[in-house]
């Protein structure tokens, strides 16, 4: 398989920054693998030409999984949360894919976004049922008898950031890919080739949502906690912002570097008073510095 | 019953002025500006901050004179991207930058002048209090939809925008200087936008967030409208008012809700908007 190398190289970073890093980059670095599942997902629509504004809402249902199933049944087993992450984010895809068929551009974004939003507002008012503002709490999950510990969630956070870039690298060499590219650049052409566009796109979303849907979970476990927020459109924003940063890089690990590299520009500024202004800096630097060097 | 109308006149006049803005800028110019919320909130920021410490006339002027230069910053802004990601993404970090500025400028106060509109005495109508204010706003809002009325059916300016809106390249084909024509309604869409944000400082209260909350109305209202269609996006927006102040008088609960819901169902049985004459859906 091409691009193998990258998936190594990969671990051997993650490794080192288990081994000498301090407890803080530990965290941040479990939190941008899981996070970066979800930027993967809005990527892989991106490369349909769909601006997704409502994969938050995958992102939300995989956080909520783990947190319900803790709260109302006492569950913090890890596989079966995944199970329910993944039945229900995939459920969540394909409806949603389903539903936005007919519609491409900003009628996609937007039918996305009221989607995404449809459940926060659920997820906000229905607060018997799911906690309300606060939100939820989410155990640290326990394989079987064991509780996975520190260590735990990081590898498990590795496994599944380097499981994802294996995909990716199956997947760009797949004729799914092929389709995609062609749909984004001429979508008629396409169809008239012969290909079941709309089928394409509802099983894209589908597998964006898994993938969204476990980054939130994981994402849920790294931090312990499950707020509406994560199905807010701002959520979708920031996830696919980073998803556009991350076209800029080679697609093979593109995804975590620009999960990565949106993480740490937004850590960094929450040590000023308006986090926004270095935030929004740093895209148009983003924007400039790629325009400078693809002209 | 005059409560839940003047509920829904208000949120009336709010939603209607921010999306005609959008649905120049988007229906002609066809740049999804995602900062659109944050110039209706700039133009309600600066005029509550320099009305009322400059006094009401002065303070008017000077508003209309910063935001008269808004609309070329943008412009030349948004000519640096070329192509709708870019622009995407261009106009998000545009949209985070004025969130940071305005959190630097005006800090985390509220900032309205509903109480100087107040002063302006209020009629008696069905027995329940209307202010005066709110009938000036409607006079203002409904001064700008004629101005736009007389621009876009009356003049040669207004054949060509909604030639351009329709389509661009034939437009072009037929001798139109499209990239001009675009350009203006950005200037048009930008200023009417910041402008009219000031005007609904009269009955709103602006405060940090309210740029992404808005824009995201703005949003509903075009999409049911029709991308582009500004009396599409009018009778969209007194839809989406009638929706939201109905649920919000009998099912409080639902009031996020309803206007998602008829985003849903409005791309679901007709993706180009309920008001298109033919859908052309990208």
């Amino acid at each position: 398989m091409r691009g193998w190398l990258s998936v190594v190289a990969f671990i051997g970073v993650a490794a080192v920054v288990f081994a000498a890093g301090g407890d803080y980059l530990k965290f941040v670095a479990a939190y941008v693998m899981m996070w970066s599942l979800a930027v993967w997902g809005a990527q892989l629509l991106l490369r349909y030409g769909l601006v997704n504004f409502g994969i938050g809402g995958a992102y939300a249902v995989g956080g909520y999984a783990a947190g319900l199933l803790y709260r109302h049944f006492g569950i913090a087993e890890v596989t079966l949360h995944i199970l329910t992450a993944v039945v229900a984010a995939g459920l969540w895809g394909l409806l949603s894919g389903v539903v936005s068929a007919r519609v491409r551009g900003v009628q996609y974004a937007l039918l996305n976004l009221a989607l995404s939003m449809v459940l926060y507002s659920i997820l906000l008012k229905f607060y018997w049922a799911t906690g309300g503002s606060d939100g939820l709490y989410v155990p640290l999950p326990r394989f079987f008898d064991a509780s996975l510990g520190d260590l735990g969630l990081y590898l498990l956070a590795l496994f599944f950031a380097t499981a994802w870039m294996t995909l990716g690298l199956v997947y760009s060499q797949s004729a799914a890919a092929r389709l995609a590219d062609g749909v984004r650049i001429n979508e008629l052409r396409v169809s008239a080739l012969g290909a079941h566009i709309n089928r394409q796109i509802a099983a894209a979303s589908a597998l964006a949502s898994v993938s969204a849907g476990l980054g939130g979970l994981g994402v849920a476990y790294v931090t312990s906690h499950v707020s509406p927020h994560y199905a807010h459109w701002s959520t979708s924003g920031e996830l696919v912002v980073a998803a556009l940063l991350s076209i800029f890089l080679p697609r093979r690990w593109g995804f975590v570097a620009g999960a990565a590299a949106y993480q740490a520009v937004r850590l960094f500024s929450l040590q000023f008073v308006t986090p926004e202004l270095f935030v929004g800096v740093a895209l148009l630097a983003t924007l400039g510095l790629w325009r400078y060097y693809r002209r | 019953m005059i409560n839940a109308l003047v509920a829904f006149y208000a949120f009336f006049l709010n939603l209607l002025a921010v999306s005609i803005g959008m649905a120049f800028i988007y229906g002609v110019a066809r740049v999804l500006n995602l900062a659109h919320g944050a110039f209706f909130v700039l133009g309600g920021y600066l005029a509550t901050a320099l009305i009322t410490r400059l006094g009401p006339v002065p303070g008017a002027l000077a508003t209309a004179a910063v935001l008269a230069a808004l609309p070329p910053l943008f412009y030349l802004y948004v000519r640096l991207t070329r192509n709708e990601l870019e622009q995407l993404f261009a106009t998000y970090a545009l949209l985070l930058l004025m969130e940071g500025l305005f959190k630097l400028v005006f800090g985390y106060g509220n900032y309205t002048l509903a109480d100087l509109a107040a002063g302006l005495g209020a009629a008696s109508v069905g027995g329940q209090r209307v202010p005066y204010a709110y009938f000036l706003a409607g006079v203002a809002v409904a001064g700008l939809m004629a101005t736009f009325y007389l621009l876009l059916y009356k003049t040669r300016l207004g054949l060509y925008m909604r030639a351009v809106s329709d389509d661009r390249e034939m437009a072009a084909a037929l001798g139109v200087r499209s990239p001009l024509v675009q350009h203006l309604s950005i200037f048009l869409g930008i200023f009417a936008t910041a402008l009219l944000g000031a005007v609904a400082a009269t009955w709103q209260a602006y405060t940090l967030g309210l740029s992404a909350e808005v824009l995201i109305y703005a949003f509903a209202a075009l999409v049911i409208g029709g991308l582009g269609n500004i009396w599409g996006t009018a009778a969209a927006s007194a839809l989406v008012a009638v929706a939201r102040t109905a649920v919000v008088m009998f099912y409080p609960e639902l009031e996020l809700l309803v206007i998602y819901i008829a985003v849903i169902a409005v791309l679901l049985i007709r993706p180009g908007g309920i008001f298109t004459r033919y859908a052309r859906v990208a």
